[in-house]
C-alpha cells in the first residue's frame, strides 16, 4: 500500500521539490532581462542591467570588493586550515577532538554573534574597519570549513606513510608537502570552495565588520533596499553568478564522467 | 613554509599600505542611492580631497555606525528625529556658519527650515531633501483623496466596499496618520489622543501592511489608496516615466501633514572637520545642489534651486505630476515634524500597531 501510494507520488514530489528550488532563480533570471524596473510587469526583452554592472561604479567596485575578499581569504584559510588539520591529525585522539571542538563552535555559532564579536574585538584592538576588519572576519569563519573537509581525507590516510616518506629519505617537512598534500589533495579543494562561497555569499558578519565605506556586494544591495527601487543590475549579476555555478559543476561532472569512461 | 610566511607577510604589508594616502580621505555615510556621484567627484576634484560614501538604509544604522565611532564619519545624513537623538546624546558638533560660505539667512524652504529651528535641530545641520507623508492613490480615486485627505484611510465609507487600502507598516508612521487625521500632534505622548488615533486604525481592515513595496503596489494596481512617503512616489514616478509607461497613479500632501527632512551634520568624532564644512558648502552651491536634485528627485530645500527647476521646460514637465511644493502644498498648510521620542514610547506606538493588525 504505502509503495504503491509512494510510486503514485514520486513525480509529483520530485517536481515540486525542483520547482521550489529553481522557481526564484528563473524568476530573478527573467528578471534580470526585463526592460522594465519593476518586477511586475515585463514590458520587453534586454541585456541593459548586464551592461549596468560595469557601467554602474558603486555596484562594480562592490563586486571587485567581494571577490577581492573571496579570493585573498580562501587562499589564507586553506593554507591556515589545513596546516591546523594536519596539527590535529598529528595529535593524540584526545588532544585532537579538544581542538575539533574548539574549531566547530564557530561554526555553530550563528552569525550575527560571531559578527558582533568580531566587531567589539576589532574596535578593541583598534584595527581599522573596511577592508583589513572583513578580511580577517572572513578568514575566521572560513578556516573551520576547510578544517572540517580536510581533516577526513587525513584520517583515511594510511597513519603509517608519513613515516614511510621519512625512512625513504624525507625530511618531515618534505614528507608533508610531497606525501601528504598531494594525498589529501580532494579535501583542500572542496575546503577551498567551501571557503569561497561561504565568502561570497556572507552578509551579516560583513555587515558587522566592514567600515570606512567597503562594502561587498550584499551589503550594497542591503543599503539600496530602504528606500529606492534598486537597479535590475542586481539581478543580472546575480543571473551570472548562477550561470558561471551551472557551468563548473557542468564541467566538473563532464571530466569526471570522462574519466570513468576512460577507466572502463 | 618560508614560501607561506612570505605570502602572508606581503598581504599584510599591502593591507596596511592600504590605509596610506597623500589626500585627506574623508568619510560620508548616506542613504542608498541619495547622491549625484558626479557632484561627489567634482568636490573630490575641486579640493584635491578623496571623498568615501558609505550606503546604510536606515536612520538607526546610522545612529549605530555613528556611535560605535569604527569609523569616523565626517558627514553624516541622517532624518530629522534621529538627528534631535544625535544631538541630545552629544554625538555631533554645532555646525560652524563662518565656515560654510554660501549659507545665507532665508536660502531654505520656510516651510521645513522654521520647523528645524523649531525642533533646535538647525544649529547642528543643514537641510539635504525634504518631503512629506501622504497619500498615493490611484487616478479613479483622485477626486475623493483631493477632497478629504488622510480621511481615506481612515474612514471607510468614503471609498467603495471593494477599495484596497495600504497602510504603512511602521508604528510611527501609522500612528502619525491616524494622530494627524484628528488634528492632532504626531509627537503626543497624551494617551487619550493615541487611544483615539488606535480606535482609527483598529477599525479599517487594510489589504497590505507594508514599507516601499507599497508604491509597487499602487502601481500595479494592487492597491487602490496607500500611505506613502513623497519620496517612495517620486522614485516610482520617474521609474515609470522613463519607461514611457502611463502615468495612472497620484500623490496627494494632506493639508495637515508631517514634514520630513534629511540633513547634512558633522558627528564629533569627525577628523576633518574643516573638509566637512566644504562638502556640506559644496552642496549649497545653486549649480551643484541643482545637479544634484536631478540625480536624486527629491523635492530641493533651497529656494532658488527649486525657482530655477520651474523655470527649467525638463522639469516643467514633472511638474504636472506634483512633483513641486506649489502644486502639493497647499494654500494653509501646517506642517509637522517628527521629534525623538522616548523608548518607552516607541514600545507604546508599537503596541498600538499590533492591537490594530489583529483587529
Amino acid at each position: 500500500m504505502m509503495t504503491k501510494l509512494m510510486n503514485i507520488l514520486k513525480w509529483p514530489l520530485v517536481l515540486v521539490t525542483f520547482f521550489l528550488l529553481y522557481f526564484p532563480i528563473i524568476i530573478i533570471a527573467i528578471l534580470s532581462v526585463n526592460e522594465s524596473q519593476s518586477a511586475h510587469i515585463f514590458t520587453g526583452f534586454t541585456f541593459k542591467w548586464y551592461e549596468e554592472i560595469i557601467t554602474n561604479s558603486s555596484l562594480r567596485t562592490a563586486i571587485f570588493n567581494t571577490f577581492l575578499i573571496a579570493i585573498i581569504s580562501t587562499a589564507i584559510s586553506t593554507v591556515i586550515g589545513t596546516a591546523v588539520a594536519i596539527g590535529i591529525n598529528a595529535n593524540s585522539k584526545k588532544e585532537s577532538t579538544k581542538v575539533l571542538m574548539l574549531s566547530n563552535i564557530p561554526i555553530v555559532n550563528p552569525d550575527i554573534v560571531t559578527g558582533l564579536s568580531l566587531m567589539i574585538v576589532f574596535s578593541f584592538v583598534r584595527l581599522k574597519f573596511g577592508f583589513p576588519s572583513m578580511l580577517i572576519a572572513h578568514i575566521f569563519f572560513s578556516v573551520p570549513f576547510v578544517i572540517l573537509s580536510v581533516l577526513p581525507k587525513l584520517r583515511s590516510l594510511d597513519k603509517d606513510i608519513f613515516y614511510g616518506a621519512v625512512d625513504l629519505g624525507c625530511t618531515p617537512m618534505q614528507a608533508v608537502f610531497k606525501v601528504i598534500l598531494p594525498a589529501i589533495k580532494t579535501g583542500i579543494i572542496t575546503g577551498a570552495l567551501i571557503a569561497f562561497t561561504m565568502s561570497i555569499d556572507d552578509f551579516v558578519i560583513s555587515y558587522f565588520t566592514t567600515g570606512s565605506g567597503f562594502s561587498n556586494f550584499s551589503i550594497w544591495l542591503y543599503s539600496r533596499l530602504g528606500r529606492r527601487t534598486f537597479s535590475p543590475a542586481a539581478y543580472a549579476y546575480n543571473t551570472l553568478i548562477i550561470i558561471g555555478t551551472f557551468t563548473t559543476i557542468m564541467i566538473m561532472n563532464l571530466k569526471s564522467y570522462r574519466k570513468e569512461r576512460k577507466r572502463n | 613554509m618560508k614560501k607561506i610566511s612570505l605570502i602572508l607577510f606581503t598581504v599584510l604589508l599591502m593591507v596596511s599600505l592600504m590605509g596610506c594616502q597623500e589626500k585627506t580621505t574623508m568619510y560620508v555615510l548616506n542613504w542608498g542611492d541619495y547622491i549625484n556621484e558626479e557632484v561627489v567627484e567634482a568636490f573630490m576634484e575641486d579640493n584635491n580631497i578623496n571623498v568615501i560614501v558609505e550606503e546604510v538604509d536606515s536612520n538607526e544604522a546610522m545612529y549605530e555606525k555613528v556611535r560605535s565611532g569604527n569609523t569616523k564619519y565626517d558627514v553624516v545624513v541622517p532624518s530629522d528625529y534621529m538627528i534631535q537623538r544625535m544631538a541630545e546624546e552629544g554625538l555631533l558638533n554645532k555646525l560652524d556658519r563662518s565656515r560654510i560660505v554660501d549659507y545665507q539667512e532665508g536660502m531654505f524652504e520656510p516651510a521645513v527650515y522654521e520647523l528645524m529651528e523649531e525642533s533646535g535641530i538647525d544649529e547642528y545641520a543643514i537641510p539635504y531633501f525634504y518631503g512629506s507623508i501622504g497619500i498615493m492613490y490611484r487616478n479613479e480615486y483622485e477626486d475623493v483623496v483631493m477632497e478629504h485627505g488622510f480621511g481615506v484611510l481612515f474612514d471607510d465609507s468614503l471609498l467603495p466596499s471593494n477599495a484596497r487600502i495600504g497602510m504603512y507598516n511602521s508604528s510611527r508612521d501609522s500612528v502619525a496618520a491616524a494622530l494627524l487625521h484628528l488634528g492632532y500632534d504626531v509627537n503626543t505622548t497624551d494617551s487619550a489622543k493615541l487611544s483615539e488615533a488606535e480606535a482609527l486604525l483598529s477599525n479599517m481592515d487594510y489589504a497590505v501592511w507594508g514599507d516601499d513595496n507599497l508604491k509597487n503596489e499602487i502601481v500595479a494596481g494592487n492597491l487602490d489608496v496607500a500611505l506613502v512617503y513623497s519620496g517612495d512616489y517620486f522614485d516610482i514616478l520617474y521609474i515609470v516615466m522613463d519607461e514611457g509607461r502611463d502615468v495612472d497613479f497620484g500623490y496627494m500632501t494632506p493639508m495637515h501633514t508631517n514634514i520630513w527632512v534629511d540633513a547634512m551634520v558633522i558627528p564629533t568624532l569627525s577628523e576633518n572637520t574643516y573638509q566637512a564644512h566644504l562638502f556640506i558648502n559644496y552642496f549649497l552651491n545653486v549649480d551643484n545642489a541643482l545637479e544634484n536634485v536631478e540625480y536624486v528627485g527629491y523635492t530641493p530645500v533651497i529656494t532658488d534651486v527649486y525657482e530655477l527647476m520651474k523655470e527649467d521646460e525638463e522639469w516643467n514637465d514633472i511638474t504636472e505630476n506634483a512633483y513641486f511644493r506649489d502644486f502639493y502644498y497647499q494654500e494653509g498648510f501646517i506642517g509637522q515634524m517628527y521629534k525623538h521620542v522616548s523608548l518607552e514610547h516607541y514600545q507604546v506606538l508599537e503596541e498600538i500597531m499590533m492591537r490594530a493588525k489583529m483587529d
